[in-house]
């Protein structure tokens, strides 16, 4: 077991770990705002259901981004120091990313499912403006893929 | 648009108002008028149908054949109103009544009268609730005790006592029932068969009576619309002159003249100007017209600009397809959609067609970039394959792409923006944009050329294009202002349009790494369940297919959610933002019944 084993393992931990956590709390405060607006508006929740399932996708990406990299077969005593410190440098950016973009993805999708349940016509508007902190963790996965073609 | 103006003797003005309310062209332009009291009641009785209506659907009960519609949907909202009250005091009875039956279940049946009896005679029956311990030490003191009944931690059970003897035990004592315990589950059975008979009534009334109510509905409605028209209509000459004003588009002129030639109706009417507040009817081509109602999701456009419709309907579809990437899953839904047209309603149609589109760019990017359910095409071994393998584009040729359709979409935004300037304030107002187009237009030709070898490397050359560009960027930024205004803002417009514009096209990355994520979950759910196939013989490929449904199906749903809503995203804020599309316009809702 090499020190660059070691650095690699711990940066596919944290990329699952941190964006797959994200998630977890970004889609439940999507779920608790749910429970709230259904109160209100019953009828409404196909679109509190979509909402709410928006800030899932970083999970996915941790995940992706795990896959990409674990299925290149670099892993092992062979690999370099500097594949170790790569793998482990796109597991913080994808894992750190992903966390704080859907923990704040959450927070949109909860005040719009709660506007929908009060009465307001903002299911379209809260989908795209939701998107924007998910952009962020794109971007972190885009720049995972490139790591790792490099490797 | 036109703008119109009817002129009707007072006593003539509900007939007139029928009739336009049967030619259903007219949209009445809406003053600043308080609702009167009236209106206000009919809004609410609007409300009360709505819920009460939603109230009986909620029952599920299968509808009757034979409707008899029953005129007074009004009588019968109020009859369930009632109900509905009815049932809540008994319910709220109900309850208050179990919790006491609860209390009396331990102590059974017992009279109130013989407790009353055995008092006269100076004895008294305790209550005690207690453990089994407890009530063996009661026994101990040689006391009358008698269990009454127990539970596996608790006994309840009674001791006789004389007046001037005291109970001194650590013992809950509790306060005999009021009423015995089959007294009350008589009164419990009684009410549980009341709330019964009310919800079988509640029944009946949802089985028959949700169309005479969706009819009262209805008509309110429609009585509503006349009262506000009438509402919104200026009197005059001593209230004896009505003067309603409305738009009729273009395309429905003739008829509203037709009409009002016959009716000898005094009319007035010019065409739209500039500072109006015109609403707005979207005119699209069959194609273009699927992809109204994600215009509509943020804005329609105001009268005086280009609806983008037609321009972003094409991006839309691609950028999807490119979200997506799996020509199966796009086949999916060009089957899918296609069975489910054969019996849907007409309303629903356009949804599934427009569903068959996004299809359809899934499997032209799926193909392009090579996968099918998951499975990557690039790297499987088939032989028939092989001839295609070279058109097949890998992931960095996909991510070159993303950016490339970004830029394609930039450009068309901005080309779009000038004919926006133009047909909006005139040419003048355009030609900084135009000035934009000459310096990425001329640098990407440029660039283009030196990489074809057409051209060599001539710096004069782009600085000659970047100069001419520059020129109208700086001088016609704001063509009303001074020479100094001017080349001010230009200067603003040159920093915010780089740093936009290189923002934008980075956004377009997330076409690729979507794609991205959407081929790997697909090809991890082939790897696992090609995992369980080899499991075991006999349960493994049921398992395999079982896991394969639920994995795409999963795959799908997520997938597709995410492969709408970001090409929307670049639609609303990218192209838009370059094509300088504002929105904010009023829908055209025509006065009809």
């Amino acid at each position: 077991m090499t020190t660059a084993v070691i650095l690699a393992y711990i940066g596919l931990a944290i990329m699952l770990i941190f964006s797959g956590i994200g998630s977890a709390v970004g889609v439940s405060k999507g779920g608790n705002a749910t429970v709230g607006a259904l109160k209100k508006k019953p009828d409404k929740f196909g679109s509190y259901l979509l909402l709410s399932a928006l800030p899932g996708t970083q999970g996915l990406y941790g995940f992706a981004g795990f896959f990409i990299i674990n299925s290149q077969g670099i892993i092992s005593d062979e690999m370099s120091m500097l594949q170790g410190v790569a793998i482990l440098a796109a597991g913080f950016t994808l894992g750190f990313v992903g966390f704080f973009s859907a923990l704040n993805q959450g927070d949109v999708t909860s005040n719009g499912i709660a506007g929908i349940g009060s009465g307001h016509d903002i299911f379209g508007k809260t989908m795209v403006l939701a998107v924007f902190p998910e952009l962020y963790a794109i971007i972190a996965f885009a720049a995972t893929f490139l790591i790792s073609m490099s490797l | 648009m036109y703008k119109y103006y009817f002129l009707v003797f007072y006593k003539e003005y509900n007939q007139f108002l029928e009739n336009i309310q049967k030619l259903g062209v007219i949209h009445v332009i809406e003053k600043k008028v308080k609702l009167t009291s009236e209106i206000k009641e009919k809004y609410g009785t609007i409300e009360q149908l709505e819920k009460i209506i939603d109230f009986l659907e909620k029952r599920e009960i299968k509808q009757l054949e034979d409707l008899r519609l029953e005129s007074d949907g009004i009588n019968i909202m109020n009859n369930v109103f009632r109900k509905q009250k009815e049932l809540e005091i008994l319910e709220q009875e109900l309850e208050e009544e179990k919790k006491e039956l609860k209390k009396a279940k331990p102590w059974g049946d017992f009279s109130h009268e013989i407790l009353g009896k055995l008092k006269k005679e100076n004895l008294f029956v305790r209550f005690f609730i207690g453990t089994k311990k407890k009530y063996n030490e009661c026994l101990e003191k040689g006391n009358i005790v008698e269990i009454i009944s127990e539970t596996e931690n608790q006994v309840f059970f009674i001791v006789l006592l004389k007046d001037d003897e005291k109970a001194e035990y650590e013992l809950d004592e509790v306060d005999p029932p009021k009423i015995s315990y089959p007294n009350i589950k008589i009164k419990c059975d009684e009410l549980e068969e009341e709330i019964e008979t009310i919800n079988r009534q509640l029944d009946e009334i949802a089985a028959r009576d949700i169309p005479s109510m969706e009819k009262t509905r209805m008509e309110i409605m429609e009585s509503l619309r006349f009262e506000k028209v009438k509402l919104n209509t200026a009197k005059e000459a001593d209230e004896k002159l009505m003067i309603l004003e409305g738009w009729i588009p273009s395309i429905k002129k003739q008829l509203i003249d037709d009409f009002l030639e016959q009716n000898s109706v005094h009319f007035y009417f010019r065409r739209a100007m500039p500072d109006d507040n015109i609403p707005v009817l979207l005119k699209n081509n069959r194609f273009s017209k699927l992809f109204e109602p994600i215009g509509n999701m943020f804005s329609l456009p105001d009268y005086h600009e280009m609806d983008l419709t037609v321009f972003f309907a094409p991006f839309f579809m691609l950028f999807f397809g490119f979200c997506l990437g799996d020509a199966g899953y796009g086949l999916l839904f060009i089957v899918g959609a296609g069975i489910y047209k054969l019996k849907a309603n007409k309303q629903v149609k356009p949804y599934l067609s427009l569903i068959q589109f996004l299809g359809l760019a899934t499997v032209i990017f799926g193909t392009v970039s090579g996968t099918f359910f998951g499975i990557n095409l690039i790297q499987t071994e088939v032989d028939w394959l092989e001839d295609f393998k070279r058109f097949f584009l890998d992931p960095n040729k996909m991510f070159n792409l993303a950016l490339v359709l970004g830029a394609i979409q930039i450009i068309f935004g901005l080309f779009i923006k000038a004919a926006n300037q133009t047909k909006q304030f005139g040419f003048p107002y355009a030609l900084s944009t135009v000035g934009w187009l000459i310096v990425l237009l001329g640098s990407v030709i440029y660039y283009l050329l030196i990489n074809l070898n057409a051209i060599s490397p001539n710096s004069v050359i782009l600085y000659i294009v970047l100069s001419a560009g520059g020129f109208f960027i700086l001088f016609f930024s704001d063509p009303k202002a001074n020479i100094f205004s001017r080349v001010g803002s230009g200067i603003w417009d040159v920093y915010s349009t780089v740093t936009g514009i290189f923002g934008d096209l980075l956004s377009y990355i997330r076409l690729f790494a979507l794609g991205l994520s959407s081929a790997i979950l697909g090809f991890v759910i082939n790897d696992i369940a090609l995992q369980i196939l080899g499991s075991s013989k006999i349960l493994g490929p049921v398992f395999f297919a079982i896991f394969l449904l639920l994995g795409h199906t999963l795959n799908i749903l997520i997938s597709s959610l995410g492969s709408f809503v970001h090409p929307m995203r670049l639609t609303f804020v990218e192209f838009y933002k370059n094509a300088g599309f504002k929105g904010g316009g009023e829908e055209y809702k025509p006065f009809s019944k």
